[in-house]
């Protein structure tokens, strides 16, 4: 029994970091001990939308939740914001509205601290290649090669919408029609 | 015996090294417990909102609120205290399975990896015996898990002392794993991490020990800290790297704790795991025995009060009961809301460590005395501390950003009647009674809150004027200044006639010399940060 309770313990601790880096949501790091993560400090930004009777109402989330919640909505938290999306839903179904709901979701993609058409892809001293990667420490040597190497083909704004943002949300997803658990 | 047996089953600590684990994890648990995580009450059940960091649990368990979540953590800090002097350890670490562990888990707005981290450590430490902490009234060992080496002190065997180290191992590992990324190892991460101008220095004079480029430090660090993070791992996992692990390992949250990292206690608790766990067995012994004679002067006491005295069943069981009664009384005066909770927890827990089942207690004026102690203990680092004042000053902030005026008009009033000196909530309840139309209450908060930031000027002054050249005592100075033009604006646009001259005037002078002091302070420290965003916000505060 002793042997099987260890056995288990640490294979919690080997499965729950591990399935981290095998599943498919980089931003909830709980549970994986990533201590100082890039992803910690990438930002998002967040808008809620009430767009039943196809109006577009932008909702003040503070007035509801405390800031700990929005906190972690801005932290990308999937669960926190379908959560609070089920009761916003609900509540709304209850006072015999049919609601719908859209969160404007957009973060910075966890690499994007090492990209530096994502510090800056404007162009202002014209050189061809965004400003961001002028004195970037992940490119030491020939800024048009550091450009190339992390965009490619793409010009620097559609790079910069392609690896340096995420949106966890699809835009135009209603959360109360089965975008919310 | 298999590998697997040696490896759990085999594994040993010596009793002093157990004996000191006990005293200061469970002590800094106690004290965290009640000056750190009390503030992060309110948040519980806030908009009655609650979100469990395990699916399923969310539709199992009720929101919690902030007087359940408070009391939780007071009873918790009072099982821990107690743990740490030794009485009814395991039962201890049981009740804080429930009231540190389970809060955890309870809500995602707690999301401080190290308090997963001792929630996890509590569970482990719950399968210790009461044997191997050496508590008071502690069984003898069993026989065949003792380990006697001729002249050191006998070592108990027991795998979750092997699992304590196991999970830092994982710790370690999977921290470093998290570091195997190119933002990190390119040091942009730990760049943007270290933000104050003493540090950035204190990286730019390392870069030119190292005859380097002051932002080559950066990738070098963190290229330092992964290896580090595995050695680590390593460390924990196989004995004979403990004596080099003792010399590298706790440096990294020395590291942290200079870079000034917002983490909470969780380098203090990583230092005390590290140090005791992995120091030598002489040192161990050292720090032992210093605890001990640390109480040499009470020795007489000490005596009387450790001697074994059993008793019948029935006194014993009476005994307890009275222990019971006096911590609940004592922990009721807690000022803060669940005491009726936190004294019905104690009264419980107090009387359960005295029951002479299942086995009999031989010195129940021993653990009377210590939990008594502890349950006081709990009431002065309430009254001593800020908690209290900042329980309900951020309780009432959430109010006020969610529209609930009157309940934050309660809340701010129960902060401002626990306040130290200085500014206070005043302000902020002057300006929500405004919004709720009690004019002449507001102008009396408003009234009250210059009064408080005036009483605070001349120790501020004479500060400056005794330390010169320091541009933090001309910084706080400023600061204060500043807070006092924001309460005179106040009182001005509430009042008229003489009163709202005076307060136009106040503004005005506490504007310039907020101003002045910005200033001066930024000629002795042209890039502080603190300085320039004191100036910053003072120039955008309008008139």
């Amino acid at each position: 029994m002793r042997n099987a309770l260890i056995a288990g313990f640490v294979a919690l601790q080997i499965a729950l970091p591990l399935s981290y880096y095998l599943g498919d949501d980089p931003y909830d790091e709980r549970f994986a001990w990533r201590m100082f993560s890039p992803v910690r400090l990438a930002r998002c930004t967040l808008q809620a939308f009430d767009e039943t009777d196809g109006v577009r109402r932008p909702m003040r989330l503070g007035e509801d939740l405390h800031v700990v919640w929005i906190n972690l909505m801005k932290r990308a938290r999937r669960q926190v914001i379908d959560h609070w999306a089920f009761d916003w839903c609900a509540e709304q179904r209850a006072a015999g509205r049919e609601p719908v709901l859209r969160v404007h979701l957009t973060c910075a993609s966890p690499q994007a601290a090492g990209l530096g058409v994502c510090r800056d892809p404007g162009d202002r001293n014209g050189d061809g290649v965004p400003d961001g990667y002028v004195d970037h420490p992940a490119c030491q040597g020939d800024r048009a090669a550091c450009f190339a190497r992390d965009c490619g083909e793409l010009d620097a704004a559609a790079c910069h919408e392609a690896r340096c943002l995420r949106r966890p949300i699809a835009p135009d997803a209603d959360l109360c029609a089965g975008g919310a658990r | 015996m298999s590998a697997w047996d040696r490896y759990w089953h085999g594994f040993a600590l010596e009793r002093p090294r157990i004996v000191v684990l006990r005293v200061l994890f469970f002590a800094l648990l106690g004290l965290d417990l009640w000056l750190i995580n009390i503030e992060h009450a309110p948040r519980y059940g806030a908009g009655d909102f609650n979100v469990t960091q395990i699916d399923f649990l969310d539709r199992l368990v009720p929101t919690p609120t902030t007087a359940v979540t408070g009391a939780l953590w007071l009873i918790g800090g009072f099982l821990a205290l107690r743990a740490a002097f030794g009485v009814a350890v395991r039962q201890s670490a049981i009740g804080l399975v429930v009231c540190y562990a389970a809060v955890y888990f309870w809500s995602q707005a707690d999301s401080y990896q190290h308090h997963y981290l001792i929630s996890l450590l509590l569970i482990i430490m719950a399968f210790v015996p009461e044997w191997v902490w050496r508590g008071v009234d502690a069984p003898p060992p069993p026989a065949d898990a003792v380990e006697q080496p001729d002249g050191r002190p006998p070592g108990y065997r027991h795998w979750a002392l092997r699992l304590i180290y196991v999970q830092i191992a994982l710790l370690y590992f999977w921290t470093a794993v998290a570091k195997v990324d190119d933002v990190w190892l390119a040091g942009i991460t730990m760049d943007q991490l270290t933000t104050s101008s003493e540090v950035r220095a204190l990286m730019a004079s390392l870069a030119e020990r190292l005859g380097t480029e002051p932002q080559a430090v950066y990738p070098l660090a963190a290229k330092a800290v992964m290896l580090g993070e595995f050695f680590a791992a390593a460390v924990f996992l196989w004995r004979p790297l403990w004596g080099i692990g003792l010399l590298i390992v706790p440096f990294f949250h020395v590291g942290v704790e200079i870079l000034e990292f917002d983490i909470e206690w969780f380098s203090y608790y990583m230092i005390v795991l590290d140090v005791v766990l992995l120091a030598p067995p002489r040192l161990v012994a050292l720090l032992h025995r210093g605890g001990t004679r640390a109480m040499a002067p009470l020795r007489g006491a000490w005596a009387a009060l450790t001697a074994p005295r059993p008793r019948s069943s029935d006194l014993t069981m009476a005994y307890a009961g009275v222990v019971a009664v006096v911590a609940a009384l004592i922990a009721a005066q807690v000022p803060i809301e669940g005491a009726t909770l936190t004294a019905t927890g104690v009264g419980v827990m107090a009387l359960l460590a005295g029951w002479p089942w299942p086995r009999p207690v031989e010195r129940p004026q021993l653990r009377a005395g210590i939990q008594t102690l502890c349950a006081a203990a709990m009431i002065a680092t309430l009254a001593w501390s800020t908690v209290p004042y900042d329980y309900y000053r951020l309780w009432g902030g959430d109010l006020t950003r969610r529209g609930h005026h009157e309940a934050s008009v309660e809340m701010y009033e129960k902060a401002n009647a626990v306040a130290p000196p200085g500014p206070a909530r005043e302000l902020k309840l002057g300006q929500v009674l405004q919004k709720l139309g009690r004019r002449e209450e507001a102008i009396e908060a408003f009234r009250r809150a210059v009064a408080r930031v005036e009483a605070e000027l001349p120790a501020a002054q004479r500060a400056v004027h005794q330390n010169a050249g320091d541009a933090s005592v001309r910084f706080a100075l400023a600061d204060l200044h500043f807070e006092l033009l924001r309460r005179c604006q106040a009182l001005a646009r509430v009042t008229t006639g003489d009163e709202r001259a005076k307060a136009d005037d106040c503004a005005r002078a506490a504007r310039l010399a907020s101003e002045e002091n910005w200033t001066r302070g930024l000629e002795l420290a042209p890039r502080d940060r603190e300085g320039l965003r004191g100036l910053n916000a003072l120039r955008r505060l309008k008139n």
